[in-house]
């Protein structure tokens, strides 16, 4: 039984127990969706809130056609389109942004080189920097909170949820190859974060040498 | 996903030099580094293909690229698993209750 056919059991047959495992389990989930929807804790405490009334008075309409948490994403998705009057206007704002390409400058541009690396990636992060680890994830936490709404969206239910592209489409609207540029830019930005970061702690060491 | 699974297998090395050189040229780091994205968590499968694992021999640049981004991944999830978004139990059983009256 999927989470939806346990969920929809427990309404019908008034189990309290069944009920409060399944929304034990998905909450996580869906407060984490919804923090990428809508601006504060505090408001993506109340759409979930609200996406819970809708989960546990639709649920008999529940038919199975998508896996039961992306339903409830999905439904997560609507509850915070209220919230989100000026979303087109930051969303046009945001796709304007998205002209150049943000590796540009660190491959050759002409000669026999071409496409390859002028300036290559020097270090993996881990396990070289494990002694620095909560640094980095302290710096991956504060990139993740700068990025435009719409690629941390993406980047959640991606990169996080590891959904697939036919599932965020479904939730979000948003085509596959527009994830994917999305994605690639989100995924980019992280990178160079945490890749600044090791150059500017080199930087630090060499000048204590 | 391990940290060998990245990195060109053993295997690979039997094949003629000229292949890997012709395998390798067909293929810059732009071209990498966007094919790496479309597989990285929805197909990591072909992260091992012959024609990445090909230029990943000969473009250490590259494996450090493909490591990078599979290092935020794992960070990712570490992050997302530190963090508390429990539903607080009272407001758990007030929504089942006001569920199962309905
Ligand atoms: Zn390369």
């Amino acid at each position: 039984m999927d989470a939806g056919e346990r969920l929809h059991k427990a309404v019908q047959e008034g189990d309290p127990f069944q009920a409060e495992e399944v929304i034990n389990q998905l909450h996580p989930r869906m407060i984490r969706f919804a923090r990428t929807l809508v601006p504060t804790k505090e408001s993506a405490e109340d759409v979930v809130q609200e996406s819970w009334i809708t989960v546990l008075k639709k649920v008999p309409d529940y038919e199975g056609r998508s896996e039961f948490s992306t339903w409830v994403l999905g439904i997560v998705r609507n509850k915070s389109r209220t919230f989100l009057q000026k979303e087109q206007r930051l969303r046009e704002n945001e796709e304007s942004q998205m002209e150049s390409d943000p590796l540009e400058t660190r491959f050759h541009e002409s000669g026999p080189k071409t496409g390859h690396w002028a300036e290559p990636p020097l270090n993996r992060f881990l396990p070289e920097y494990e002694t620095e680890r909560a640094e980095l994830m302290s710096q991956l936490e504060s990139a993740m909170a700068t990025l435009p709404a719409v690629q941390r969206q993406v980047t959640i239910l991606r990169d996080v949820e590891g959904l697939k592209p036919g599932e965020v489409e479904y939730i979000l609207g948003i085509s596959t190859d527009y994830q994917r540029k999305l994605l690639y830019r989100a995924r980019e930005k992280l990178r160079s974060t945490l890749e600044n970061y090791i150059m500017s702690q080199r930087t630090k060491a060499a000048s204590f040498d | 996903m391990t940290d060998s699974s990245s990195l060109p297998s053993e295997k690979q090395k039997t094949r003629s030099e000229e292949q890997q050189t012709e395998a390798a040229e067909d293929m810059d780091c732009q071209e990498f580094v966007q094919i790496v994205h479309d597989l990285l968590r929805t197909e990591p499968e072909g992260l091992r293909s012959p024609r990445l694992l090909a230029h990943m021999r000969d473009c250490p640049p590259c494996v450090v690229y493909l490591q990078q981004l599979e290092d935020i991944q794992r960070l990712l999830q570490e992050l997302s698993a530190a963090e508390d978004n429990a539903i607080p139990p009272e407001r758990a059983q007030a929504l089942i209750s006001d569920a199962l009256k309905g």
